[in-house]
């Protein structure tokens, strides 16, 4: 019971991340490697700012911030590169990664940092404990996604997000504005990165390695959730972060983060298209 | 050696012709450890992780080394000769250390090498003993270096078998039965734990839950939920500062309120701000707080960086291992790695005249006396594998907001595996 | 003091990884195989190197065979390795190749630290034998691995420019560019990718590892980190996916540019700084080099304009010439 507790917290947390990820997948086809680093850099910013003008003014600017940020990279990194294809596209967002990861160790230091946020301690509820910052944490992460989803679907925005995903020509053809919806595509990915990056930061610890160290399990999430619907992929982050966590009551816990890849390759290899996709798409990258 | 430092073109396109014309054994172009003793500066190398896991260590290990380095050179010197210390990065890992331990002896010219850390130390060892270079160790506990140190390895800090040794004992002494491990997955941090695992278990009654995890989570609950299942009276975390914050703050949200014992590299301030800092107690090779040698260098340090020297960061053991370089060079009276090497137990250890200082260590040896250096952060006597032979540790717990040591102990040395 | 046996470990790395790349091209530029798993592979060559040569008393126990027969063996395992890897994940294509070659490499590494048994887990395996070691002045022995390195780099280039010259690498850059195409004329494009993949295995357990190896000295699970990979991988893009030689140069640019960072001096203090630059100068390379010379310093393009005229016309524009050039 307790483990399924854990497993929610971590694939929610899984969930804010990857679909950010997702949503570039969808709409400028490709895998965006330095999604992690935006993690990273919210987590950063967070901390550093949270610490001076307080916790919501600091996670609103910090937010901002990588969102803004994330236009920008769009704008001038990706966008001139993109008739290039997928795979130009990949390079150059792990070119970027680096380039965050050199500036974060040249700016922030390598020190370990921690957000000054108790989350209290753990109520007993029957079989479970879950502390009040862990449910606060549940609830941001379960608004964050309902928010995007409510977005897409309920919103003009979110059916011009929706139709530049499924066939980009076409949307151009029919008259939305393809390179505003890119930039406000970019804002959110990046922002909703920056927020991940924050929870997981409050969570744990924040260190320059956090954008390596979350970046393929947002990868295996993203590719498991298939590039349909959103709620695909969220629904593999939750399955991921579950069987991780409920795993330790199986096997020895040392095996945890091979448990998530041997799913990745066994789905894979058995449906190709991803656990939660409707229609299949070959050859995405390439 | 007189080859000077060219353009890099050319060099790699030389350097491909000398590889070629260097395979008939032909003589090379550096013996690096053997004898130059052609003038100029003494280089003391000294590769550390400025960058990656260890960054944090760093800082003041720097600091500390140029303390020593100062004070070698205002008492003149070492055999008439200025010393510089030339610092590397090794970005913690094994391929940093390789280059960046190539770049101190062949291009800075580095005639001792200290402060790598255990991996460097292991993945090198064969190629300091090939090249003679005197190395001591001012953090590592690696269980590797506890019988292949002494002709070219030496440290000034406990064995991890040690650190082991004086969890389980703490255990023990106290009365607890039931302990639950946490322990990371890396070198560092299993080293340690097996010894206090094998230890603690060995005694009638005992039980123990080992739990293994691996750096780099977001959250570490399900694995601190499986190390209180077993409902342990002692809990021993062994795991760097960024797995072992989550952790200790985990065990707190479950509402376990039992002692912790924290392996050393979590003596950081970072953890006195957790919920259940009055809980962690933590062993630790100490400093010798009294011996004049720590008061010296203790004002020096404090007046560099404006901090108090602190066991967890090794800042002391990095000055002591300078200082010996420098008495058992003077000692050899030449800068021959082997030379220099068969000096350092002799310095640092019984018998001989103690002394305090650089300065006094050398009026001593030109006096023709056999020394014997008492250190900053221990006496430094080391046993012929050139291990500590009664480190001293001390019992560390979180007063006032900040660790700082209660008591000292011994190891009780019943506990060590009747090997 | 001269600064050439430096160069020579930094140049010695910069093959390792250029061999590493060269053998990627074959798999990813030439057979459009886009493999993330590099580093498991190099990591499965060198523990079974490692473990053949290391005696059978020593720390982590091995076979003690000589150098050369762990090579054979080395190669002979991670050619099996990779088979077997190969064999489910070569039908997938993409992205999905590439995600679970990732995964394989991070369970290879995984399953190293783990199972210490058998690897020495995170504290690694050390006295790793160096073939001549014992003949050399210690001083002069990276200048002996660099002239090793050269020799394993040659050889990779010999297979590379067969494999480049002959109707097999004719037949994998043309199932790259239209597979069904290649199928419908009978190609058996899944052995030819496996037969790729296990040649690519072969000679990585063959050389690359065993050179990697002898430039560590012990090995860590820590070495074989994705970092690897995607040092190997920007080395060939920038070198030029899918030229002949591009992955080499490239590889020994990034290494040697990265390492010269060490020839600044600089106060202790703002090591950290400069320690940023490596990464920093990799990520502008990508970015720059992807923006203004996409191909990278050497082009497929380039490198078959004159040797192999007919496989020019074999683009995703003319596919229409296949058949001609294949029978």
């Amino acid at each position: 019971m307790q483990s399924l507790v854990f497993g929610l917290i971590t694939g929610s947390l899984l969930a804010v991340a990857t679909a950010g990820f997702a949503l570039l997948r969808n709409t400028e086809r490709f895998l965006h490697i330095a999604h992690g680093q935006f993690m990273a850099l919210g987590a950063f910013l967070a901390v550093v700012l949270t610490a001076q003008w307080g916790l919501v003014p600091g996670v609103l600017v910090s937010v901002t911030v990588v969102a803004g940020a994330g236009v920008l990279c769009g704008a001038l990194l990706f966008d001139p590169v993109k008739p290039q294809g997928g795979n130009v596209l990949l390079f150059t967002s792990i070119g970027l990664a680096w380039v965050i990861y050199a500036l974060l160790i040249a700016v922030f230091g390598t020190e370990v940092r921690i957000f000054e946020v108790s989350l209290g301690q753990g109520w007993d509820l029957g079989p479970i404990s879950l502390a009040p910052g862990e449910l606060a944490i549940l609830a941001i992460a379960a608004l964050v996604i309902l928010g995007l989803w409510l977005l897409l679907n309920r919103t003009g925005l979110g059916r011009s997000i929706r139709a530049v995903a499924s066939n980009r020509e076409l949307a151009e053809v029919r008259g939305v504005p393809v390179v505003r919806v890119s930039r406000v595509i970019w804002a959110l990915s990046s922002a909703l990165a920056a927020v991940a990056g924050i929870l997981l930061g409050v969570l744990g610890t924040v260190t320059t390695e956090l954008g390596w160290s979350n970046i393929l399990l947002v990868l295996a999430a993203a590719v498991l959730g298939g590039t349909g619907n959103i709620l695909g992929v969220i629904a593999a982050s939750l399955v991921l972060g579950i069987v991780m966590d409920a795993s330790a009551l199986v096997i020895d816990t040392s095996y945890r983060p091979v448990v998530a890849f041997v799913i990745l390759i066994g789905v894979l290899v058995l449906r190709p298209e991803g656990l939660f996709s409707v229609a299949r798409r070959r050859e995405v990258a390439a | 050696m007189t080859r000077r430092r060219g353009s890099v073109i050319p060099l790699l396109l030389s350097s491909l012709v000398v590889a070629a014309c260097a395979e008939p054994g032909g003589p090379s172009a550096a013996d690096s450890g053997g004898a130059s003793d052609d003038g100029g500066d003494i280089v003391f190398g000294q590769l550390l992780g400025i960058t990656g896991d260890y960054a944090s260590f760093s800082p003041p290990a720097i600091e500390a080394a140029q303390i020593a380095v100062d004070e070698i050179n205002e008492a003149g010197g070492v055999l008439g000769r200025e010393v510089t210390l030339a610092t590397e990065d090794n970005r913690s890992t094994v391929d940093g250390a390789i280059a960046g331990y190539q770049k101190l002896v062949s291009v800075d010219g580095a005639q001792v090498l200290g402060s790598l850390e255990s991996d460097g130390i292991v993945a090198l060892y064969d190629t300091i003993t090939e090249q003679q270079l005197p190395t001591i160790c001012s953090s590592c506990g690696t269980t590797f270096l506890d019988d292949k140190g002494g002709e070219y390895f030496f440290r000034v800090t406990a064995s991890d078998s040690d650190a082991g040794l004086i969890a389980a004992q703490l255990a023990r002494d106290a009365g607890y039965k039931n302990m639950s491990m946490i322990v990371q997955n890396t070198e560092g941090a299993s080293g340690p734990a097996e010894v206090a695992e094998a230890a603690f278990s060995g005694i009638e009654g005992n039980e123990v839950n080992t739990v293994t995890i691996e750096p780099g989570r977001s959250s570490y609950a399900a694995e601190v939920d499986q190390a209180l299942s077993t409902n342990p009276d002692v809990i021993y975390v062994g795991a760097g500062i960024e797995a072992g914050l989550p952790i200790l703050r985990e065990i707190h949200r479950r509402g376990y309120d039992v002692p912790i014992i924290v392996s050393p590299d979590l003596i950081l301030p970072e953890t006195t701000t957790v919920p259940n800092a009055d809980n962690l107690v933590a062993a630790l090779g100490a400093f010798d707080v009294d011996s004049p040698t720590y008061e010296s260098y203790a004002e020096r340090f404090q007046e560099r960086t404006g901090e108090e020297p602190s066991p967890g960061l090794y800042d002391a053991n990095n000055y002591d291992q300078y200082i010996l370089f420098a008495l058992a060079m003077q000692a050899a009276g030449t800068t021959d790695g082997s030379e220099v090497a068969s000096k350092i137990i002799d310095v640092a250890s019984a018998p001989g005249t103690k002394v305090y200082s650089y300065a006094e260590g050398l009026e001593a040896l030109e006096n023709g006396e056999e020394i014997n250096f008492e250190g900053a952060s221990s006496s430094l006597d080391m046993n012929e594998n050139g291990n500590l032979v009664s480190p001293q540790l001390s019992i560390l717990r979180i007063v006032n907001g900040e660790w700082a040591p209660t008591e000292s102990v011994a190891i009780d040395s019943s506990l060590r595996p009747s090997a | 003091m001269s600064t050439l046996p430096f160069w020579a470990t930094v140049l010695t790395f910069g093959l390792v990884i250029g061999m590493a790349a060269l053998l990627l091209n074959i798999e990813a530029g030439w057979g459009g195989m886009w493999d993330l798993g590099i580093a498991g592979q190099v990591a499965v060559g060198a523990y079974s190197y490692a473990l053949l040569t290391s005696p059978p008393d020593a720390v982590v126990p091995g076979l003690g065979l000589p150098f050369w027969a762990a090579m054979v063996g080395a190669g002979l395992i991670t050619m099996i390795v990779s088979a077997l890897i190969g064999w489910p994940t070569l039908r997938l294509r993409g992205e999905y190749f590439l995600i679970t070659t990732f995964a394989f490499a991070e369970i290879i590494r995984q399953l190293i630290v783990i199972q210490r048994g058998l690897t020495g887990g995170t504290f690694g395996v050390t006295g790793i034998d160096k073939p001549f070691a014992e003949y050399f002045l210690p001083s002069a022995y990276p200048f002996i691995l660099l002239g090793l390195a050269a020799a394993a780099t040659v050889l990779v280039l010999l297979v590379s420019q067969r494999v480049s010259n002959s109707t097999y690498g004719l037949t994998l850059r043309a199932a790259r560019d239209n597979e069904p195409l290649a199928r419908s004329m009978g190609t058996a494009v899944d052995r030819v990718r496996i037969a790729t993949y296990a040649l690519v295995g072969l000679m990585t357990g063959l050389l690359v590892a065993p050179v990697y190896v002898w430039f560590l000295g012990a090995l860590v699970p820590a070495s074989f980190t994705t970092h690897l990979t995607f040092l190997v991988w920007t080395g060939l893009v920038i070198g030029g996916l899918g030229s002949r030689l591009g992955g080499l140069i490239g590889a020994v640019v990034l290494t040697v540019a990265s390492e010269a960072v060490r020839l600044i001096s600089v106060d202790p203090e703002h090591a950290s700084r400069l320690a940023a630059f490596q990464p920093f100068l990799v990520g502008v390379l990508l970015i720059v080099l992807l923006r203004w010379r996409p191909e990278g310093l050497l082009s497929e393009r380039g490198a078959f304009r004159k040797r192999a005229k007919p496989l020019d016309r074999i683009r995703r524009d003319d596919p229409q010439t296949l058949e001609a050039v294949s029978a």
